[in-house]
């Protein structure tokens, strides 16, 4: 039996468009399990960074609840969703979004200062480890605008782990980097995983979608196909993405 | 036309810039406009006063026993003059009122029916002059300000006969004598009282004591072609009519004196505004090259859809010029209520009315300056935008922006806002740069206002620019001894230590010929010194810096001083600081005067030790008075500097200061937001990591208080270095060529606290946006 450790109820987001609204999310019930590697799929427009958004309380849903620790995130105050973000939860984004005239070091253990129950060496300390970690610890006094997009993403996660979260969230982390770096990158986000991370992640790269043991598919603002799947094993890599595949192709992706 | 489509669009999207520009522009044409105005109404108020009354080019006046006919005959046959008027007058040397009173010579004339008063309100010139009654009097409206009083209230005068009350039942047009700066004073009381005064006054008169005066109003012949200052001189080297005078004014010299404080107090406001005119252009400056950085695809796809770069350059100059015309146009039409509530500011101490003037070509050349400006400096600053190629504009490929800094200092847990607003401010330090001129400007003008503000109420820094600072004054009744200073000097120091000593008295002399101010000092050591020395010897005279320059003499050169019939050379042995008559003055030794019969009872002024404690002040004059009332009369020393003139230098602070806490406002409002444009990621990546909006808005804050307190810094440097030959060279005017700068804790940081706290703050309350900026624009969908 696992473990809860956010869920969703009745979630609606909608936006005011021309006078009208538009809805994005329509009374998505989720459940979001610790451990789990879990993939949010669906076209483009589905809704699926906007659930992700939701869910992670980055952005507010218009109606319904996420429950996390007890607390529901929609109604949760600045300060409060704040905390969570540099205790609880970590976030990476496509465009990994550096502070630009922060070096990567810095970029890394400025969430770490922000934790008041973490003395400054043991967020130097973890910051170093996860340089090591994410092989760019040579590179650690650059500024973000000299180095690769790799580098940048794998700074980027290094910053989202640095407290430690509970939940990752992740929105489409390989989206603009090259196969190369995209298989580096998924590879740490696997090695997370491993390391007992609870992921959620948002992708339509089939590829990526291959690390989850967990598949979710949106469609219709609504999540409307679900698939188990065992850990990730790069022998089987071959007969996995057959297997997804094929439920993508059923759910006609 | 797609010029004016886009033109529409960008103000449109850009409200903020055009409004503030607009703004900014609006602040300094009002001011200009208004100060500019109050001053040319002043002047032209004068002139008219001085046409109404038909002033004469010089008005020289004497005791009656001094003016023979003799001499009136010789003026008048000089073929220089066109016309003498005389008046007879009653001398009185003390007015008082309530518990003012000023001392000095004053001519009271009969009434006649060709004065003229002022309206009750000072607004104006009365149209009748109501013929004055027994008891009654009109006072010029200076002679109100220095005693504080008003129409209505009984005035006290001092004559040779006695003392003499009269209600004073209006204000005198006098333009040549009527200003507060000038001490000489004309009053006029009716027919009946005249008579009875002068005649008891001539009754008291004995061969050393005259109460009775004549003032000989002397007109320029047509074809004389000389100013009034060599008119006057030309005529005294061969009449001598200013030998024997109590005084003389030429009608420049007195229109100098009554507008000397309206300019100096315009001139201060006039080069500060100038000033914020940088000020504007730098914030516009600043504006457009954030606006072409965050707009750089935006002019790549124009570019690319056929708009060449003067198009887009055009679009810039058109955007500004038009928002600093609608500001001219807003500023111009606001003065002109301003200017009618303020044209008249400056009655209390000019005692004329102004009439409302505005100096539209002045204004007009001013405006034309800032449109320039304002177009050269876009010219430049929109040369970027030549470099701008469309097709790296539209992928994107914008020139890598490095933030490398020397100056970054590591980001810590312990301060992490102010670490992180330090890294900000060091990696876009050109985004700050505006900010730090501005506020070094704003500081160097405020601190520069602060350091004249405090010398009004220094008597240290009056004390070296010429001013005699005492707590204790006697006048003797009758000729002293040395043995009897001494006793009085030993008699106030069972009180309080004497600091310094003043023995001196002082009289208008002729200086080549010229009527000149001069003190005479028993001892004239007690004086600074500028330049060479002070005079040592009997032959010797040292003279202010003004003297020197505008009679072309040097230290060591030899000048003829005259006292009545009596003339001797004497070398001038220094330069010394001299406020009196503005700085047209010179002193000697009393043994110098004596060589050329000067005799005068010597002045006794004292600088105490405890002078700050006026009960004790009060106590000394009273044992004084007490113990040797019978040769000497004490009073506590009166204010050194006016209270007119007080809570003029404290207004003119006060618009400084709350002009610059106006353009604090507007100029953090423009940074701000551009600085929130360009950052609008960042602040959503702090967000997503955990940063509330608070933290955020603090390192904002922060940001503008590293950029204000440098820029206090430059500033306040820049004071330090240029404060005081700013003000020597303002004040100049009114005898003060070298001001005593007195720099204090407090005049760093009162300014300095204030502006540096005013950016924190409206920093802290125009980042009020980034609690709107949400995470979730961070998402590329």
């Amino acid at each position: 039996m696992k473990n809860t450790i956010l869920s969703a109820k009745g979630l609606c987001k909608s936006f005011a468009h021309n006078g009208g609204q538009i809805h994005i999310l329509s009374n998505v019930d989720f459940e979001l399990y610790e451990g789990d590697f879990t993939v949010i799929m669906g076209a483009s427009g589905s809704g699926k960074s906007t659930l992700l958004y939701s869910l992670s309380g980055m952005d507010r849903a218009t109606a319904g609840q996420v429950i996390y620790n007890g607390a529901d995130l929609v109604a949760m105050n600045e300060k409060g969703l704040a905390k969570l973000r540099y205790t609880d939860f970590g976030f990476i984004f496509q465009q990994m979004h550096l502070v630009s005239n922060l070096t990567l070091f810095e970029n890394i253990a400025v969430p770490g200062y922000l934790n008041k129950e973490k003395s400054s060496a043991d967020v130097k300390s973890k910051a170093e480890n996860l340089l090591e970690q994410m092989s760019i610890s040579h590179i650690k006094t650059h500024l973000p605008s000299q180095v690769s997009g790799g580098e940048q993403q794998r700074c980027a996660i290094a910053r989202a782990v640095i407290n430690s979260p509970k939940l990752l969230f992740a929105d489409e982390p390989t989206g603009a980097l090259n196969r190369k770096n995209t298989i580096e990158v998924l590879n740490l986000l696997t090695e997370l995983n491993r390391s007992g991370q609870s992921i959620l992640m948002v992708t339509h790269d089939i590829k990526a979608a291959l690390r989850s043991t967990r598949l979710l598919y949106i469609g219709d603002g609504k999540i409307i196909g679900e698939l188990s799947l065992p850990p990730y094993d790069p022998d089987e890599e071959k007969s996995r993405e057959t297997q997804v595949n094929a439920w993508l192709t059923s759910l006609e992706w | 036309m797609e010029i004016l489509t886009l033109l529409k669009a960008n103000i449109r999207r850009k409200k903020g810039s055009f409004v503030s520009v607009i703004l900014l522009t609006l602040i300094i044409t009002m001011s200009v406009t208004t100060i500019l105005s109050i001053k040319e109404s002043a002047s032209k108020g004068v002139n008219n006063a001085h046409e109404i009354c038909d002033t004469s080019d010089l008005l020289v006046m004497y005791r009656s026993n001094n003016l023979t006919d003799n001499l009136v005959e010789k003026i008048k046959s000089d073929d220089r003059v066109k016309r003498v008027d005389i008046a007879d007058s009653i001398l009185s040397e003390k007015a008082t009122m309530g518990n003012e009173d000023h001392s000095n010579t004053m001519f009271i004339t009969r009434y006649d029916e060709n004065i003229r008063l002022l309206k009750s309100d000072l607004n104006g010139i009365a149209e009748n002059t109501p013929e004055l009654q027994k008891g009654g009097i009109y006072v010029p409206q200076g002679l109100l300000t220095v005693l504080h009083g008003k129409v209505g209230e009984k005035i006290s005068l001092e004559t040779l006969d006695g003392e003499h009350e009269f209600i004073v039942k209006g204000i005198l047009l006098k333009p040549t004598m009527g200003a507060s700066v000038i001490g000489y004073k004309t009053l006029c009381i009716s027919d009946e009282d005249f008579s009875e005064i002068s005649s008891s006054v001539s009754e008291a008169e004995t061969e050393d004591k005259h109460g009775l005066g004549k003032k000989l109003k002397i007109y320029k012949a047509d074809d004389c072609t000389l100013t009034n200052g060599q008119f006057r001189r030309q005529l005294n080297l061969d009449t001598g009519v200013t030998n024997m005078s109590i005084g003389s004014l030429t009608n420049d010299m007195s229109i100098h004196y009554t507008t000397l404080f309206p300019e100096i107090i315009s001139s201060v406001l006039i080069v500060f505004v100038m000033f914020l005119l940088v000020i504007v252009v730098i914030v516009t400056v600043h504006s457009i090259s954030v606006e072409i950085e965050t707009n750089y695809v935006t002019f790549g796809i124009l570019k690319a859809q056929g708009f060449n770069k003067n198009k887009i350059r055009m679009l810039f100059l058109y955007q500004y010029l038009l928002a600093e015309m609608i500001g001219a146009v807003l500023g111009i039409s606001l003065s002109i209520p301003l200017i009618k509530l303020t044209s008249n500011i400056f009655v209390a101490i000019t005692a004329i009315p102004a009439i409302t003037s505005v100096p539209a070509g002045i204004i007009a050349l001013i405006l034309a300056a800032l449109f320039l400006l304002s177009s050269v400096s876009i010219f430049f600053v929109t040369m970027k935008i030549n470099k701008i190629s469309p097709v790296r504009a539209i992928s994107g490929a914008k020139k890598e922006i490095y933030f490398d800094s020397r100056m970054n200092v590591p980001i810590s847990k312990k301060f992490l806002s102010p670490s992180l607003a330090l890294r900000q401010f060091t990696s876009a330090k050109r985004r700050y740069a505006g900010t730090l001129v501005i506020v070094a400007i704003l500081i160097f003008f405020m601190m520069t206002i602060t350091q004249l503000a405090n010398a009004l109420n220094s008597k240290s820094a009056l004390e070296s620019m010429g001013a005699i600072v005492s707590e204790v004054d006697i006048s003797p009744k009758e000729k002293l001894s040395d043995n009897d200073y001494k006793m009085i000097e030993n008699e106030i120091e069972r009180f309080s230590k004497i600091k310094k000593s003043y023995y001196l008295n002082a009289s208008y002399f002729s200086f080549d010929g010229e009527e000149m101010y001069c003190t005479t000092y028993k001892d004239p050591s007690v004086m600074p010194v500028l330049k060479g020395r002070l005079p040592i010897y009997d032959n010797e005279i040292a003279v202010s810096p003004i003297l020197l320059d505008e009679f072309d003499l040097k230290i060591g050169d030899e000048v003829t001083i005259g006292w009545k019939d009596e003339k001797e050379k004497y070398i001038i042995s220094g330069t010394v600081p001299l406020m009196s008559d503005t700085g047209r003055a010179f002193i000697m030794s009393y043994a110098a005067s004596e060589k050329i019969g000067y005799d005068a009872n010597l002045w006794g002024c004292f600088s105490l030790d405890n002078g700050d404690d006026e009960s004790l002040n009060t106590k000394i004059v009273d044992t004084l008075n007490e113990k040797f009332g019978d040769i000497i009369e004490a009073e506590v020393s009166g204010e050194l500097v006016d209270d007119t003139y007080d809570i003029a230098i404290n207004a003119m602070q006060m618009i400084i200061y709350v002009f610059s806490v106006l353009f604090a406002f507007v100029v953090t409002h423009m940074v701000c937001s551009k600085a929130f444009i360009q950052e609008r990621t960042d602040i959503g990546i702090y967000k997503a990591v955990g940063f509330t909006s608070e933290h955020l808005r603090f390192q904002f804050a922060v940001r503008f208080l590293i950029a204000s307190v440098l820029g206090s810094v430059v500033g306040a440097l820049l004071s330090v270095l240029f404060s005081g030959k700013l003000l020597s060279g303002l004040l100049c005017s009114i005898g003060i060529t070298r001001f005593a700068v007195d720099f204090t804790a407090f005049s760093f940081a009162a300014p300095i606290v204030l502006i540096c706290v005013c950016f924190f703050v409206f920093a802290y309350l125009v980042s009020r946006k980034i609690k709107n900026v949400a995470v979730r624009e961070l998402v590329v969908e």
